[in-house]
């Protein structure tokens, strides 16, 4: 049995990585950085469920917080799944796994293929064991305020943690089946992709319509997300019973399962996969999509060359992927239409009391989060990096164009959620003004994307466990500056947090020690856009009494006092763009590990 | 005499490791000048820094007539690097490339067209245009990238290792295109250790070791100091590194 030995050489690759990366002074302020944003996440929610939902209405939490987790968290977790399936099947994630010292001296060495595989899968497992770990110290205030026993707390980790393995070996087993049976044919892999595709979204769309599933209940009581939600259920309302009990043996069997048939599926598939991870990228060019010309982008409009050559090449690289996501947003918007689901939706956002508009800009920037466009757009370009660097292009205009190409982007990938506010929102005035409000999230989001790539792109290529953080940063940093209005308005402790963050970047700004450069000018430039957010209080409280206004049946909008508001999120808009934009230009300058 | 290149006290330094220390170099107009050194000797560094892509910590740099750290925007213009290990657009056909980097320079479409035809037929990737970067061999990536220097026709070349992917026929039509360009008033800054070619190719050397000028000149001029006219470039080259090897 070498399974202990590899495993062993993996943890301490790993370890030394880590131990190698803290020396690095870049790596080392993203890791400081992602504390204090998991501490003002943890802060945020504290603030809000005890400062805030205290003062309101318990009755009509238990209404929301049924209604979230009975109708939207089925449609999360089942979005979750088919977006990971195509992850993995389409994208070299499992190729991932390996690098090429594990290509060049394991495949050679007299090693079982099922060992190999299997110390990489544990590897990868307690990866999530510890992105959880971390999950669940962030979200703890939101445990604590369910009232949460040890028990119940330690069910509803592994829970999760099943679901997250169950997840990722139907997408392995996905991956290895697919692969195979394609393996002799390379013009069945278009075939098979597009019928697989095919076959995706049609269960798909059928696993949200519950009137199908009544047909099929048993097979439906039995998938994992089904499973999931029912135990989370319980756990919510605290009851720990026989139900519950039998629930949590059925995912864990489940999870079984899934093993043995990774297990047996690698003892078949594993030299051909194998073999096949280093020439998996050459493979991807034979997709139809790549078909697209180039001309027909670059020489329509003359001044955006770098954004259509990014939008071409996410196209062709991401197509599955782009057009699942289009899919399940599209999906979300159909569902919310059928007459149930809306009608309690109209409910709850009509309700004077409610928090749904409290929670609103949070879903949004969430669902902007599951792709990760901006904050790779300087990622993206990795070791190419010199054709920008060397081209006589001032760094103004490629910054500009870099956050054109994520904006593009993720206002396509929207359009559903834009449909979606036209059909639920009542007078013309204020549709136009929600659309606005969102078109700012996703501004704000991509511009701080764009910043946070600019800063990381070199050590994003270097450290794989970065991703994360950044994206994680992303959201925080987005959360804080849309909704710094909400805030600022509801809550008062986390107004004098936000000073206290301010106070200390500015503190740390002024010492300018070489081993604190790079935390200083990371920790600043992120949260510099705290401080633009809090000069322009006043902007800033205007839109969000238009968020708070326009989702109320009640409120009628007149048009001088539209025209204030839009004004107001415009000049918001356009001071943090500027601001963002500014640093990101001195990140890229300054950013020679790019090269 | 007009200088293509011409440092003053070049320094570059990673926190506290300096990589180039007072680095003072000087390439004419119209010259190959070969940039020779080791394994870090702070060759492709050099090269970075007279291309625009990284800031020098000290000194100053005029290339192409035009300092590196204030006018760095108008001299790249006139700069075709060519990096060491070059990475391209995978997803871009060749052709895409050619008309994204066409664009990127603001070369007029007709003369970049007849450009990249000239060169396309001499590096022989005509029959690769339609293909996709991330499929072509290491070898044709390199001809790609060539072309595409060329179709913009700079007045200086920055070459780091350009030959080492190529193979022998790719090689010598490289050097007869160099060599061309030179004779038309082109300067070429060459970063090798492929000390045979250099001696072939170029007319001035210059040999650093760990950041720092050890001598520079002709061919001639390098065997008058060495004492030994008959001396090849590589016997030049491991008597100055190991002279400084032993001070």
């Amino acid at each position: 049995m070498q399974l202990l030995f590899l495993l062993k050489t993996e943890l301490i690759r790993e370890y030394s990585k880590f131990r190698l990366s803290l020396k690095d002074n870049k790596i080392l302020a993203s890791y400081l950085i992602f504390g204090v944003s998991i501490l003002i996440t943890s802060t945020g929610l504290y603030t809000f469920l005890y400062r805030l939902i205290n003062l309101d209405n318990k009755i009509i939490l238990n209404n929301n917080a049924s209604f979230i987790i009975q109708e939207i968290l089925p449609l999360i977790l089942r979005s979750w799944i088919v977006l990971n399936i195509f992850k993995v099947t389409y994208t070299s994630y499992l190729a991932r796994w390996f690098d090429s010292s594990d290509i060049d001296l394991l495949y050679c060495a007299p090693i079982q293929p099922n060992e190999l595989f299997l110390s990489k899968y544990i590897k990868t497992f307690l990866k999530h064991v510890l992105i959880l770990v971390i999950f669940f110290i962030t979200i703890n205030p939101i445990l604590l305020y369910l009232n949460m026993s040890s028990n119940i707390f330690i069910l509803f980790f592994i829970t999760l943690l099943l679901f997250i393995e169950i997840i990722y070996l139907i997408s392995i087993s996905i991956f290895f089946i697919l692969k195979n049976s394609t393996s002799n044919n390379k013009f069945s892999f278009k075939k098979y992709d597009i019928l697989i595709l095919g076959i995706f979204i049609f269960s798909y769309f059928l696993l949200l319509n519950n009137n199908y599933i009544t047909s099929i209940e048993y097979i439906y009581m039995n998938f994992p997300s089904t499973i999931t939600i029912n135990i989370f259920i319980s756990l919510i309302k605290n009851l720990v019973s026989v139900k519950l009990m039998i629930n949590f043996i059925k995912l864990f069997l489940i999870y079984l399962l899934l093993i043995f048939l990774i297990y047996s599926l690698n003892s078949n598939y594993y030299e051909y996969v194998f073999n096949n991870l280093k020439k998996s990228e050459k493979k991807r060019y034979n997709y139809f999509i790549y078909n697209i010309p180039f001309s027909v982008f670059i020489y329509k409009i003359n001044y955006l060359t770098l954004t259509m050559k990014d939008i071409l090449i996410y196209i062709r690289e991401n197509f599955i992927e782009f057009i699942s996501y289009l899919s399940i947003n599209y999906s979300f918007m159909l569902i919310i239409f059928q007459r149930n689901f809306y009608n309690n939706f109209k409910l709850t956002i009509h309700n004077n009391n409610s928090l749904f508009f409290l929670i609103v800009p949070f879903i949004l920037i969430i669902v902007l989060t599951m792709n990760t466009v901006s904050i790779e757009s300087f990622n993206s370009e990795s070791k190419k990096i010199w054709i920008l660097k060397s081209s006589n292009n001032p760094y103004n205009k490629i910054i500009k164009e870099k956050f054109l190409y994520g904006l593009t982007i993720n206002l396509i990938l929207n359009i559903p959620i834009y449909l979606l506010i036209i059909q639920l929102i009542n007078t013309i005035l204020n549709k136009i003004m929600m659309i606005v409000v969102i078109i700012e999230i996703i501004l704000i989001h991509n511009v701080i994307g764009t910043l946070i790539s600019a800063t990381h792109s070199s050590i994003l290529e270097k450290n794989k466990k970065l991703p994360l953080i950044s994206n994680f940063t992303q959201l925080v940093a987005t959360i804080m500056v849309s909704s710094t209005s909400l805030f600022l308005i509801n809550l008062k402790p986390i107004y004098l947090y936000l000073i206290d963050i301010i106070l200390i970047s500015v503190l740390i700004t002024k010492y300018d020690k070489p081993l604190l450069y790079y935390f200083i000018n990371i920790t600043s430039t992120i949260y510099v856009i705290s401080i633009i957010a809090f000069l322009s209080l006043s902007l800033i409280l205007l839109s969000s009494l238009v968020i708070r206004s326009i989702l109320l049946s009640n409120y009628y909008l007149d048009f001088s006092s539209a025209i204030a508001y839009i004004v107001a999120i415009l000049l918001k808009m356009a001071i943090i763009t500027r601001v963002c934009l500014k640093s990101t230009e001195d990140a890229f300058r300054e950013n020679e590990n790019l090269i | 005499m007009i200088l293509a290149i011409e440092t003053n006290k070049l320094c570059k330094s990673y926190g506290n490791y300096l990589v180039i220390k007072n680095l003072n170099l000087r390439v004419e107009k119209g010259d190959i000048h070969a940039l020779i050194g080791s394994n870090g000797a702070g060759k492709t560094t050099t090269l970075l820094m007279l291309s625009g892509i990284i800031k020098p910590t000290s000194g100053s740099a005029i290339v192409v007539g035009r300092d590196m750290v204030r006018q760095s925007i108008e001299a790249k213009r006139e700069i075709g690097y060519v990096p060491e290990n070059p990475s391209l657009y995978e997803s871009l056909t060749v052709s895409e490339f050619f008309e994204f980097v066409g664009k990127l320079y603001s070369v007029p479409r007709d003369l970049g067209k007849s450009r990249i035809e000239k060169y396309s037929n001499l590096l022989d990737i005509n029959s690769i245009t339609r293909k996709f970067i991330g499929s072509l061999s290491k070898g044709e990536q390199q001809r790609v990238l060539i072309c595409s220097i060329m179709l913009r026709e700079p007045q200086l070349y920055l070459l780091d290792e350009p030959f080492f992917a190529l193979d022998p026929r790719g090689a010598r039509t490289l050097r007869e295109i160099l060599e061309e360009k030179a004779a038309s008033g082109s300067t070429i800054l060459l970063a090798t250790h492929q000390l045979e070619v250099a001696e072939r190719l170029c007319n001035t050397f210059t040999i650093i070791e760990k950041g720092r000028k050890l001598v520079d000149g002709t061919l001639r001029e390098l065997q008058e100091r060495v004492g030994r006219a008959s001396s090849s470039l590589e016997e030049i080259y491991l008597h100055f590194s190991e002279r400084r090897g032993n001070g």
